[in-house]
């Protein structure tokens, strides 16, 4: 009911005092590549931005950044985009939507204004942020791949998992931890965030059998042991660690960032 | 308004880019957590290495067991009673045995199609794989419903040098004891290789608590290597249940080794009036220059109630020097106590340099 009194509340002064809006999309971790405006849009799937910005008609930004990076250097990346294209055209209303790590990212850059001096600029026009399965607390999956890595392997180099890179290390609960309790805001004990962040939390695994990265969810849940629901990458207790709860999803860690299994897009629309 | 009114209070000689904020009632002073939260794991990794034809993967009888290839290799599940999954057999005559496959890199698991053995209720015996591989082969088996877990961590989670660490593992079934277990660890430097074996301890003689409670530790007093940066560690447990059933179980913990960037004086810590504000200040030996930020979180010294916090950007040159920051008085009810959460975190490369909780008097 807030969020939706919000939403009308700030609708009414865009109309009065002539805000522009604009949305911006921060996707998650995964390689170098999605550094490519190409590849970063396909994270979402056409459907999704089609579906969020109202048929195109809100205008958007995708940012694309090295996915392999600490949350610092995405964040780097992030900002120079959403600076550029913010001056560029005009846009004092951002409503940010993220998935995954791209939550850990925009909160690197909310709880460390002065870090770069796009970063408060930016902060002052964000109006809310809708974060999609954040591991705000980590995730065990990213645990695993640490444990999994190359670095056990005496006598080669062979990063066997080959994903054990900066922005997995970040992810661990053991990071989250420590970075929750020294560099980001939000979480428990720690000063608030200066805007407000929605979370999104997925609670299913089976969402096609038909799709393989269902049974890869389905697996990597079932080994690493995550506690209470997940997606198959982040727990519920995670996503839900910073922040306020909008909704929850059945649709898993794939299927959370697109609006075919769950109509998420749909829902994000619902702020403009 | 409370934010507003307080910026509108700051002298114009402080720094500009300093910025204070409140808490909300009810939060409270909330020490950094000693350690990482315990990884649970029901589960193991081995390697399988070229040379070897067979990889013994037991079974403690009290769950399913996942088996997963981290590369689609030709391989035979064979179970303690002979039954197989053949290599190419999407599931076993009596449908307790399947197979299904998907592609690493749509987990971020790396590229190559990964392979997955179900088995859907475990005997308490040795389960073997059976394959021949040209490189290494990563297998994982878990037994998601397991009652067996080992837990594990490293402490201190923001470790500075000379700290020593603590390495520990707790093995349970259900709410029991698991006992004579062999329980190792191995630790490995960001983006480094991991060292030697270190065998871990239930005696009650290594920081593990009382002897023979499941719990299994070891302290070190320093790290095997001068290496800053995300330590992991890679503990090994294997031993018997109280049944008798073979078990093994690897877990993981993490602790950030700081790069001794600085050295926060505890003792220099002291809060005085200023006007309507109270200045904190601390003395700092600086040894690496750089961008640093000095954060302050106030509380109230009876009740630990978080009143405010601050936080001070600073590009600071090798050497000793000293750091303030101002709260408004207003934010911090009045208090002639508080107790005091003071920081000092490296910008540059993200890093604690110093931490320090104190109580001082307000003057």
């Amino acid at each position: 009911m807030k969020r939706a009194l919000a939403v009308l509340l700030l609708t009414l002064a865009a109309v009065t005092a002539f805000a522009k809006t604009g949305v911006v999309f921060i996707h998650g971790k995964g390689g170098a590549n999605l550094a490519q405006a190409s590849v970063a849009r396909a994270y979402w799937g056409e459907d999704m931005l089609r579906a969020s910005t109202k048929g195109f008609t809100i205008p958007y930004l995708v940012c694309g950044y090295d996915g392999t990076q600490y949350m610092w250097v995405a964040g780097n990346q992030v900002a120079g985009q959403i600076y550029n294209w913010m001056n560029a055209n005009a846009i004092d209303d951002i409503v940010i939507e993220t998935h995954s790590f791209g939550g850990v990212v925009i909160r690197w850059i909310l709880s460390n204004p002065t870090y770069d001096s796009r970063y408060q600029p930016i902060i002052n026009r964000i109006r809310w942020v809708n974060s999609i399965a954040p591991p705000n607390a980590g995730s065990e999956a990213a645990n695993l791949a640490g444990t999994l890595s190359g670095s056990w392997l005496t006598g080669w180099m062979v990063d066997l998992v080959g994903q054990n890179n900066d922005a997995t290390k970040n992810c661990s609960t053991g990071s989250m931890t420590y970075y929750n309790q020294y560099y980001l805001k939000g979480s428990a004990g720690r000063p608030a965030l200066p805007k407000t962040v929605y979370n999104i939390a997925g609670t299913g695994l089976w969402n096609d059998f038909v799709h393989a990265e269902d049974y890869g969810l389905a697996t990597l849940s079932g080994v690493v042991g995550m506690p209470g629901e997940d997606d198959g990458m982040v727990s519920q207790y995670s996503a839900q660690a910073v922040g306020v709860v909008w909704f929850t999803t059945l649709a898993n860690h794939h299927h959370n960032r697109r609006n075919d299994y769950k109509k998420i897009g749909d829902s994000l629309a619902t702020d403009f | 308004m409370k934010i507003l009114l307080a910026l509108a209070l700051f002298p114009a000689s402080l720094f500009a880019a300093d910025s204070v904020g409140t808490f909300a009632p009810g939060d409270m002073l909330t020490p950094p957590a000693a350690h990482a939260p315990a990884n649970v794991s029901r589960m193991y990794a081995r390697t399988l290495t070229p040379g070897e034809r067979t990889l013994d993967l037991p079974a403690a009888g009290d769950s399913s067991m996942i088996v997963w290839t981290m590369r689609a290799v030709s391989a035979r599940l064979v179970t303690p009673t002979g039954r197989t999954l053949e290599p190419d057999a999407v599931q076993s005559s009596d449908r307790s045995l399947q197979r299904f496959r998907f592609e690493g890199s749509d987990l971020g698991f790396g590229k190559g199609q990964q392979q997955v053995m179900h088995v859907a209720r475990t005997e308490a015996a040795t389960y073997r794989l059976e394959a021949a591989v040209q490189e290494p082969v990563t297998v994982v088996a878990a037994e998601p419903e397991s009652r067996i877990t080992l837990s594990t961590w490293a402490a201190p989670l923001s470790r500075q040098p000379g700290e020593p660490v603590t390495l520990h593992a707790e093995l349970r079934e259900g709410a029991d004891a698991l006992t004579e277990a062999r329980v190792t660890a191995r630790l490995a430097p960001a983006n480094g290789k991991a060292g030697e074996s270190i065998e871990l301890f239930d005696d009650g003689r290594h920081d593990d608590g009382a002897a023979n409670d499941g719990v299994y530790a070891i302290t070190l007093n320093d790290l095997p290597q001068d290496a800053a940066g995300l330590w992991q560690v890679r503990f090994e447990a294997d031993g018997r249940t109280a049944a008798g059933a073979r078990f093994a179980r690897t877990g993981s913990g993490e602790l950030m080794a700081e790069r001794d960037a600085a050295r926060l004086d505890a003792a220099s810590i002291h809060a005085t009036v200023h006007g309507e504000n109270v200045r904190i200040t601390a003395s700092v030996d600086v040894r690496i220059a750089g961008n640093y930020r000095f954060d302050v979180i106030a509380a109230d010294a009876t009740t630990r109630a978080a009143l405010a916090w601050a936080e001070a950007p600073r590009a600071l040159t090798a050497g000793p020097t000293e750091l303030s920051v101002e709260i408004p008085l207003a934010l911090l009810a009045n208090k002639e106590s508080l107790r005091l959460d003071v920081r000092l975190l490296g910008m540059d490369t993200p890093g604690v340099a110093g931490r320090v909780e104190r109580e001082v008097s307000v003057r």
